[in-house]
């Protein structure tokens, strides 16, 4: 009887079990990610969407907002946001900002600047991304790969110096470590990072949206300086004007959608192109 | 006798696991934190809950348990959390901010510095704030080595250099002078002489009663990593 009862045991065990999990069980719990595999966007378009997103935005505030407002008499400094400092982020401050905000909202994007000649030690390349970031000095092309250490997918897109303000700004810094920059120098990179290898075309839709979110919140800083100015700071109209005008910055209205007329048609042929169904490679 | 006893011996193993079944019934919560809790809290979160920190994971039990074996016998990719989910950089951040942070979590995701995760898990606020361990930072304060073992400034303006205290490797003296977030009112001495001293950093680090060594907290209503 005993031998009986132990030769059942794990077979009626088993087919309980079968029964628990599947037979009588609610329905599967939908796996993250899970979908139509060659609908999903591979995350080197992905990448190459944000950078674009980035370039655009980045680039109007530093040609349009610290280039020309440099001319009129506004300040743009590291410190300002220190409560006696009336000026706005550098550029490079903006991408910063932008980055942790992103963070903040959850998104799975991940931002960072580096240089191989950074004015703050911190930011200087080192191991996987400083042997990537020479190739991009010879190409001045992005590198995409998966760094197994971070189990993240990682896109390295040159930060070329845009505007003179860039060159001047780094070449008279006091801890500049290279004093010889020119306007079209790859100055550094921008590192993206993703945790998967492809997304749908609303996770992607998403993240645009997150980015310009986040570029929108940090621009709301920049102008929160000028609300909250001293009577004798140097404070431009808010409106529909540009520095190049006059003593005026656009709104954030108007400065998104600036940016978002610029990168919109970008954004989209990167979406709608043949690329951007298929699955990734991993390199 | 031999019955006897034998007879005791499953009346008190009955009786001890009904007394059991009643408090578990009775006091859930209260077991619940008393069989759970690996050790005493972070100091500041004794009044806190298990469900304030470890969320619930999606699904019940029974769906979480087909996850799992469907994972094991290959009909998924990945397994679901059974239970509660893993302690979230997000959740620590849900309730400090730290809007004006020096050194965010976020930034030690960058492939460069591998190092700094493998070694303590610098990427997540557990790698240094791990719970239950009963101190306000479980590791040592001697973690700078991992990132900054090559730092050099152009322009240091502090006694003895950043250059000497690297090459002598005085990694304890780092947290004299540096408010490692940055989220206090304070402004770092340029002479070691003038920093804290390294006991009442190591209290701070161990336990609350050190108080706010470095000043009082800062918070702004942005940002404050600026460099």
């Amino acid at each position: 009887m005993s031998r009986l009862a132990s030769t059942l045991t794990w077979p009626l065990g088993l087919v309980a079990l079968i029964v628990y999990l599947w037979v009588s069980a609610p329905p599967l719990l939908p796996e993250e990610g899970a979908g139509d595999s060659a609908a999903l966007v591979p995350v080197e378009v992905v990448f190459r969407i944000l950078a674009g997103e980035n370039d655009t935005a980045r680039g109007l505030y530093t040609r349009k907002i610290v280039g020309d407002g440099l001319k009129q008499g506004l300040a743009f400094d590291e410190d300002w946001r220190e409560e006696d400092v009336v000026a706005g982020p550098l550029p490079a401050l903006f991408l910063r900002a932008t980055s942790e905000r992103l963070v903040r909202v959850g998104s799975p994007i991940r931002l960072f600047l580096g240089s191989d000649q950074p004015i703050v030690a911190s930011n200087l390349f080192e191991g996987e991304q400083a042997r990537r970031f020479a190739a991009i000095r010879k190409t001045r092309q992005p590198e995409l790969f998966f760094d197994a250490s971070s189990g993240r997918h990682t896109a390295m897109f040159p930060d070329v110096a845009v505007a003179e303000a860039c060159v001047t700004c780094h070449n008279e810094h006091p801890d500049s470590p290279k004093v010889d920059w020119a306007v079209g120098d790859v100055m550094g990179a921008t590192t993206w990072t993703l945790p998967k290898a492809g997304y749908t075309r609303e996770e992607v839709l998403g993240m645009v949206e997150s980015f310009r979110g986040a570029s929108a919140a940090t621009y709301d800083e920049y102008l929160e300086e000028y609300a909250t100015a001293d009577a004798d700071a140097i404070v431009p109209v808010v409106g529909q004007g540009w520095p190049e005008d006059g003593l005026a910055v656009p709104d954030t209205a108007e400065f998104m959608g600036t940016c978002a007329a610029k990168a919109s048609a970008a954004t989209l042929a990167h979406l709608m192109s043949p690329m951007a169904s298929t699955r990734p490679s991993e390199n | 006798m031999i019955g006897r006893f034998r007879f005791l011996a499953y009346a008190l193993g009955v009786s001890g696991f009904c007394l059991f079944g009643v408090v578990v019934v009775l006091l859930p919560d209260v077991m619940e934190e008393r069989l759970s809790a690996s050790g005493p809290s972070t100091p500041g979160h004794e009044e806190l809950s298990c469900v304030d920190c470890h969320a619930e994971g999606p699904g019940t039990t029974r769906q979480q348990l087909q996850g799992i074996v469907s994972y094991y016998t290959g009909f998924r990719d990945s397994a679901p959390f059974l239970g509660h989910l893993p302690v979230s950089n997000a959740r620590c951040i849900d309730c400090h901010p730290q809007l004006r942070d020096l050194h965010p979590v976020y930034r030690f995701e960058e492939v460069r510095f591998a190092e700094a995760r493998q070694e303590f898990s610098a990427h997540q606020c557990g790698g240094c704030h791990a719970e239950h361990e009963g101190v306000r930072v479980s590791q040592p304060g001697d973690f700078c080595e991992s990132c900054h073992s090559e730092t050099t400034l152009k322009n240091d303006p502090a006694t003895p250099s950043h250059a000497v205290l690297i090459e002598e490797a005085s990694w304890s003296s780092c947290l004299r002078c540096h408010d490692f977030h940055g989220n206090h009112d304070h402004t770092p001495p340029e002479n070691l002489q003038e920093a804290l001293p390294l006991p009442l950093v190591q209290q701070h680090l161990k336990a609350a009663p050190a108080g706010l060594i470095y000043g009082d907290r800062v918070e702004t209503t942005a940002t404050l990593e600026t460099r």
